[in-house]
């Protein structure tokens, strides 16, 4: 039997904080750029997933579309972790992931001069207010969009059907 | 067009069928810049202005993009593979809408592991499939991923109407007799 719906907010914060401080760590923001921001989605697919587990615990239903609403809470607290830790880390040890890059870079022959100038231009300039700011609207923008489109593939995944009625008591 | 009339207009096929228009319109986009860069149709300040929104979501490196006439997709070929792929599964989870049952959750795990494999061998070997084949290989995982996302967007019309049914403004709204 239902004992009504579970919050939304303890799955969304969990999943969105854990993925978007990995996203912000050197290393991992390479899954974001090089598999469609799959930490965002992931972010909101898991949030789907303990949404679910909560709601078979609850005796609740968990219809697939309200894995949308689980995504995108779970997408915006992804954009403020990812934002917050990729910005410590930055002023922490400087952008480590693009100057490990840029040789790399540098050495291959399609990659077009004027963008390499301008990567070279934005690690001379390092961490400045506006570019935080230009981080976190990102973070947030992609964060919820792509938390929403993992939380509707969590939700169709980790559906969770209604209860069934009890049935009366035949005397 | 008052509250009411569009939420009996956004019916789950409708806006399967928007879903996967954006989706097409979006997975276009990629092949038809480089399109239009080589027959000369675009200044640079358009063609660049037309990239920006696939910026933040693929590293766009050019040798890891398909070449087409000559000029590199707007994003990479795995990012492409699995825009083709989503929205092949989109559509034909609108056109297929109260027919298609939603695929087990073991062949999502069996459409995605070439993704998989391929993003791993790349990041720990160094070592990855082809441009072409990449393309390919991340195929199966758009489209099936596209299938779940399908039901989840068909399932949001009812989701929003039950939510705002039972927002406590509304339900504290109705007279009681006394």
């Amino acid at each position: 039997m239902e004992q009504g719906r579970p919050g939304m907010l303890k799955p969304a914060i969990v999943s969105g904080a854990i993925l978007g401080a990995l996203s912000g760590l050197p290393g991992f923001d390479l899954f974001n750029c090089c598999t469609c921001c799959s930490l965002a989605v992931g972010a909101g697919f898991l949030a789907s997933y303990l949404y679910s587990r909560e709601s078979i615990r609850r005796g609740a239903s968990f219809e697939a579309g309200l894995g949308a609403a689980v995504g995108a809470i779970a997408g915006v607290f992804w954009g403020i972790a990812s934002a917050i830790v990729s910005t410590v880390v930055q002023l922490a040890f400087g952008n480590m992931a693009m100057e490990w890059l840029m040789p790399f870079l540098e050495d291959n022959p399609s990659m077009p001069p004027e963008v390499l100038d301008r990567l070279r231009q934005a690690l001379e300039e390092g961490v400045s207010a506006s570019s935080v700011v230009l981080e976190i609207v990102v973070a947030l923008v992609l964060g919820t969009a792509f938390a929403t489109i993992g939380g509707l593939i969590g939700g169709a995944v980790f559906k969770v059907a209604p209860s069934a009625p009890p049935a009366p008591r035949v005397e | 067009m008052d509250r009411h009339a569009l939420g009996s207009w956004v019916t789950p096929r409708r806006l399967l069928w928007m879903t996967a228009a954006l989706a097409a319109l979006w997975s276009a986009g990629a092949f038809l810049i480089p399109m239009l860069e080589s027959r000369g149709a675009l200044s640079l300040a358009i063609s660049d202005a037309l990239r920006l929104p696939y910026r933040p979501v693929c590293h766009q490196i050019p040798a890891r993009c398909l070449d087409v006439y000559g000029h590199e997709a707007a994003v990479c070929a795995r990012c492409a593979g699995l825009y083709l792929g989503g929205t092949a599964g989109l559509i034909l989870a609108a056109a297929l809408h109260g027919r298609l049952r939603t695929p087990a959750r073991m062949w999502l795990a069996i459409a995605v592991a070439p993704t998989v494999l391929d993003f791993v061998a790349g990041v720990i070997a160094g070592v990855g499939l082809p441009e072409m084949a990449r393309l390919v290989v991340t195929l199966p995982a758009g489209f099936v991923l596209a299938l779940f996302l399908g039901e989840g967007v068909a399932d949001l019309p009812r989701a929003i109407r039950k939510a705002i049914d039972t927002h406590p403004s509304r339900t504290s709204s109705v007279p009681t007799s006394t």
